[in-house]
């Protein structure tokens, strides 16, 4: 199955550091190094791109069984494809305006934790264009903002909050 | 679907020993991770101990003293010569 | 004859059995390489329950003489270096016992003992709105910009040593079996005697106190 990977900088695993190999190369859960994904390979669909915002982005070829569950999948083996370029800093910039404009649009008037959660998601998207931040972390701020005012007025509002952001992410990247 | 604003900083940090040792539910596993890709704080507190585990595993050993070395060799000699060994 | 570390457990289990054989049979080498392998790691475990360094050589002596006594049965239900461990801190507990080296209040210290937590401080109040409450008021301070020659440099090292000597003795226990020594969590649960959730107890404590410890290292100086 093709599936979507957000790496850290480098092709890093974005919580363990781990330096994924290149482009084709097949890896295996549970293998002899320290560092080697212990449970699992990790991909999402692109339905929960929005969950896992980070540096690069790839597509990823993931081998049998694969479980879904909690926004990610996961399978014995996998082997990165190729590197979707058009994720980059400035796309998460744009992303994040995008999600600061949606807080505003979606805001109620007079409604101080809405204000609070826009101001909040603004400043987000502001810093994702400065150095000293990084961009795909402050985006995925904003959009965790804007999520949240959403649910203010709609329980259901995280969920859909996030079907639009992940609608934006694949219109913008060309993913399916 | 809990989501990860549900997970705060506070929380995230008495869970790290846990997360590092892959022993969470699968569900709180995940929300971890999910307030990683959006907090800045918690990405730095992460690095801090995936750093203090690198200082650790760096702490050198101390060196037997070569007299110890002598007085085990010594001393399985005994063990062996006593016809312990099988 | 140098014993590599195992890659799988089966070959671990496996490697154990050629060693066990090896020493049941007077092999010389076989008991020289464990003692290469193990002793120095032994002797930083001993070192923390007793006064003087002379003193853990000696444990760590008894140790092995308690090893090779009981070598005929070990069943191998544990790996070899748990048992090997097991051995070290019962000898090393007792040692420092009769030396009344552990403080008498130690375990109502640690009851009340918090400062390896992250200063609740760093977060922000829940009660001062709930939108942020629990969340970081600032950063922490990022360490990847530190040089990795400073990170693991004599200064951080010895600063880390002396906060690991520092801890209460059962989270240092905890800590040097699991991060100095590399046992896994089931392995120290069986070297220690203690249960698993005490275990993970411990090493949250006494890696948060490590990483307090070296944040301050780090924050001193950087201004140089």
């Amino acid at each position: 199955m093709i599936a979507w990977k957000f790496l850290g900088a480098g092709r890093t695993g974005p919580f363990s550091g781990f330096e994924w190999p290149p482009a084709g190369v097949w890896l295996h859960a549970g293998g002899t190094e320290l560092r080697t994904c212990r449970t699992a390979i990790h991909a999402c669909t692109a339905q929960d791109l929005p969950l896992w915002l980070g540096d690069e982005l790839w597509s990823i070829e993931l081998i049998g069984p694969v479980e879904h569950a909690h926004g990610k999948l996961a399978a014995p083996g996998g082997r990165l494809l190729a590197r979707v370029e058009d994720w980059d800093a400035m796309a998460a910039v744009a992303y994040a305006d995008a999600c600061a404009d949606r807080a505003e649009k979606l805001a109620e008037a007079g409604d101080g934790a809405a204000a609070g959660l826009l101001a909040d998601a603004r400043r987000c998207a502001r810093r994702a264009g400065r150095t000293g931040y990084d961009a795909p972390t402050m985006a995925a701020g904003a959009a965790m903002c804007t999520a949240r005012v959403r649910a203010l007025y709609d329980a259901g509002g995280v969920a859909a909050e996030r079907a639009w952001q992940a609608a934006w992410l694949c219109d913008r990247l060309g993913v399916t | 679907m809990s989501g990860p604003e549900e997970l705060t900083c506070r929380e995230l940090v008495d869970l790290v020993t846990d997360y590092l040792d892959h022993r969470l539910a699968l569900g709180r596993h995940v929300q971890v991770e999910q307030h990683l890709v959006l907090c800045t704080g918690c990405q730095r507190h992460l690095s801090q101990m995936h750093g203090t585990l690198r200082v650790l595993r760096a702490v050198p050993d101390d060196e037997l003293q070569p007299e110890t070395l002598g007085v085990l060799m010594e001393a399985f000699h005994d063990w062996r010569d006593a016809g312990e060994a099988t | 004859m140098d014993i590599a570390t195992p890659s799988t457990p089966a070959a671990g289990r496996a490697e154990d059995r050629r060693l066990v054989e090896a020493l049941r049979r007077g092999d010389e080498a076989a008991f020289a390489s464990l003692i290469r392998a193990y002793g120095p790691t032994m002797l930083r475990v001993a070192r923390g329950y007793v006064a003087t360094r002379a003193v853990a050589e000696e444990v760590v002596q008894e140790t092995w003489l308690g090893v090779l006594r009981g070598i005929d049965r070990f069943e191998g239900r544990s790996s070899l270096k748990t048992w090997v461990f097991r051995i070290l801190v019962n000898r090393a507990r007792t040692r420092g016992a009769s030396e009344h080296r552990s403080m008498p209040f130690s375990s109502l210290v640690e009851a009340a003992d918090e400062d390896g937590r992250v200063d609740p401080a760093a977060f922000i109040d829940a009660s001062a709105g709930a939108t942020w409450g629990g969340w970081w008021a600032a950063y922490p301070k990022s360490w990847d910009t530190v040089p990795e020659e400073r990170l693991l440099g004599r200064e951080m090292l010895a600063v880390a040593s002396e906060a690991i000597e520092a801890l209460p003795e059962r989270q240092r226990e905890v800590l040097v079996l699991r991060d100095v020594a590399g046992l896994s969590p089931q392995e120290v649960c069986t070297a220690l005697g203690v249960t698993d959730g005490n275990q993970r107890v411990l090493l949250h404590r006494a890696r948060g106190k490590v990483r307090r410890v070296l944040e301050a290292q780090l924050g001193e100086t950087e201004a140089a």
